[in-house]
């Protein structure tokens, strides 16, 4: 699953020219260390619903790489 | 924020009336002279001043088929985030476009674009008793567009193809549409 996200996360990088990250750390924020702003939160809102069927930002706000990634486990 | 132009409260952001002192006491009309802010809109391409903005809050003032309101923070209503709009409001057809410009850079949250749009809508359909509302972005924003559909039940119903020219290329621009009984209520 984490690759997975790791590899839509680098895909919506690579559209503004960023470099892909090798990995997710903990603690990692989507919109200020992975660059993401609205649009693109957007995007990886709508990828991630896509391919497991969750919808990360239907209750709450999320800002870091672990709520990202906990929300889908508990999905699971 | 004087509480007299409180004219819609969310639960992080109220939308409030437009007053001639924002034309100068906010940064209203220079963001459409930000080429971030408006890269993805059919903006700057002339300069914006203040007797220009001064002159639209005049137009706006006494146009019924507009409702422009200033997006502010719920807990702190002096911090000015944005404007959203419904234009082109058609009470015979009953229907209207709707825009929104998240002016503020460190506003440009997900979460809070989607609450300011649910509010404006809430307020097309419950109040003014519009029966359609549309929009339109350009196609770079496909995935926003995607995001629309899925949060509120919007409807893709045509494509402007090369339709707004941007950083040297025409780009095509989608449109959307949700009647009133496709809106879903999530609040």
């Amino acid at each position: 699953m984490k690759v997975k996200v790791l590899e839509i996360i680098n895909d919506i990088r690579g559209k503004k020219g960023l470099e892909a990250v090798e990995d997710l750390v903990e603690g990692m924020s989507l919109r200020d260390d992975l660059g993401m702003d609205s649009f693109e939160l957007a995007e990886l809102t709508v990828r991630i619903e896509d391919e497991f069927g969750v919808d990360i930002f239907e209750d709450e706000i999320i800002y870091s790489v672990d709520e990202l990634l906990n929300k889908l486990s508990n999905a699971e | 924020m004087d509480k007299r132009d409180l004219f819609i409260s969310g639960k992080t952001v109220a939308l409030r009336a437009i007053n001639r002192d924002d034309v100068t006491n906010t940064n209203w009309y220079g963001w459409f002279n930000d080429e971030e802010t408006t890269k993805n809109l059919q903006k700057h391409y002339f300069p914006n001043t203040v007797e220009k903005q001064m002159q639209f809050y005049e137009t706006l003032s006494k146009d019924n088929s507009k409702i422009q309101l200033m997006i502010v923070e719920k807990e702190n209503p002096e911090t000015i985030l944005g404007i959203v709009s419904l234009q082109k409001i058609d009470f015979i057809n009953s229907n209207a476009d709707l825009s929104l410009v998240i002016g503020e850079e460190e506003a440009r949250d997900m979460k809070r674009a989607e609450e300011v749009m649910y509010l404006m809508l809430r307020h097309a359909f419950n109040t003014l008793n519009l029966h359609k509302v549309t929009l339109g972005y350009i196609d770079t924003l496909k995935f926003w567009g995607m995001f629309l559909m899925k949060r509120f039940g919007f409807t893709q119903e045509g494509e402007l193809k090369e339709h707004m020219f941007k950083n040297g290329v025409y780009h095509d621009v989608i449109l959307l549409g949700l009647t009133k009984d496709k809106f879903k209520v999530k609040y």
